[in-house]
């Protein structure tokens, strides 16, 4: 970060705000990281059933609204449909 | 008289409890109500110097837990507001796991026996300390500074807040400067709520009279009672016996300089 972006760009209590929105859903004990692992395992298999996916490009996130409840969104991109027999 | 027990209480140590308990208390008092202050930072003492009763302390909550003497003969006056504001010293001479926890019960329903409002001072920390403090109180203050680690360890000491069915009154902001929140390098209140889910007590500003206050032994709220600081506890005092109390905006005094901004067209 340069002299001039310290001086005039950065704005440090959005730092504060982002990690604190993170620290908070982590210490509140809603999920902690070996949950959210596990969930994403089981998701993805019930998915894997329907679709061809990448699955190392997978993502689930947990993230605090506006209104202080939690959005759960996960991502998984998917390389093709499974044949029907 | 079936009183009301309120703990004070942070988690982090050193974000403005003690100083909280004793203006809040002295807030209260002024208004009317009786008031004790109970110390809890056991092991330390805190409360009886920050009211400037320090060379009056004859018994402790020790000797009261220990029955060496009644709750009532303890107690010592605030010679300012004698009928109505009154503290229980802590004992240096122990520690805080010296006391059990039903003998602290016992001392807090029979303060609330004689008092409208009983304040609990807690110390830092979440341990034995914290836990006889805030277990058997109706309602908690919880006082955050305007930094990340002081507003997770409130968060954190809310849920133990909610598991010991204690009602949270809300959160005192603390130590707020303006102008780094205007710089956009301090959390704002708004900010502070929207990622704490509990409504807001009270914001006191970050200002050395609270030093002055502290060496001359008087409560600020007594010492300089026009001051901006003074109106926060004021309205945090008014707030905890009215949550739909509307804060009083806190004035500005009239400095030196205002007038020369003034002069400028800034007044
Ligand atoms: N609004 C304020 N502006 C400036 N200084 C303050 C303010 N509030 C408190 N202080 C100062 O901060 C220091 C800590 O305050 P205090 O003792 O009330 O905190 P505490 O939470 O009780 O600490 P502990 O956890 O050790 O019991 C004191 O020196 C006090 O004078
Ligand atoms: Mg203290």
């Amino acid at each position: 970060m340069s002299w001039f972006s310290d001086l005039f760009g950065k704005h440090t209590k959005d730092d504060a705000k982002q990690r604190l929105e993170v620290m908070l859903i982590h210490d509140r004990g809603l999920f902690d990281n070996a949950d959210l692992e596990q969930m994403e395992k089981e998701i993805l298999a019930v998915v894997k059933r329907y679709a061809d996916i990448e699955t190392g490009a997978a993502e689930i996130n947990a993230d605090r609204l506006e209104n202080g409840r939690l959005l759960l969104s996960i991502r998984v991109p998917v390389s093709g449909q499974k044949t029907r027999r | 008289m079936a009183g009301q027990c309120v703990v004070v209480t942070s988690g982090k140590g050193g974000v403005g409890k003690t100083t909280i308990t004793a203006n809040v208390g002295y807030g209260l008092a002024s208004l009317g109500k009786r008031v004790l202050l109970i110390d809890g930072d056991i092991g330390l003492k805190n409360l009886d110097s920050v009211l400037g009763l320090e060379r009056r302390v004859v018994y402790d909550l020790f000797d009261v837990i220990s029955g060496r003497v009644d709750l009532k003969d303890a107690l010592v006056k605030d010679k300012r507001l004698p009928e109505n504001l009154f503290l229980l010293a802590a004992s240096q001479t122990h520690f805080k796991e010296d006391v059990p926890e039903d003998k602290f019960s016992t001392v807090v329903a029979q303060a609330k026996e004689m008092f409208e409002y009983v304040f609990v001072d807690s110390p830092a920390g979440i341990e034995h300390g914290f836990r006889i403090s805030s277990r058997f109180a109706d309602r908690a203050v919880v006082v955050t500074v305007p930094e990340v680690p002081s507003i997770r360890d409130v968060d954190r000491v809310v849920g133990l807040l909610e598991n010991y069915k204690v009602k949270i009154d809300g959160v005192v902001i603390n130590r707020l400067n303006q102008s780094l929140v205007k710089q956009g390098n301090m959390l704002s209140p708004d900010d502070i709520l929207d990622l704490l889910e509990i409504p807001l007590l009270g914001v006191v500003p970050d200002d050395t009279l609270i030093v002055q206050a502290v060496n001359q032994g008087e409560p600020l709220l007594s010492k300089y009672p026009s001051s901006p600081v003074a109106h926060a506890y004021l309205n945090i005092a008014h707030k905890l016996l009215d949550p739909d109390y509307v804060a009083q905006e806190v004035k500005k005094p009239k400095s030196f300089w205002s007038i020369f901004g003034f002069l400028r067209g800034e007044g």
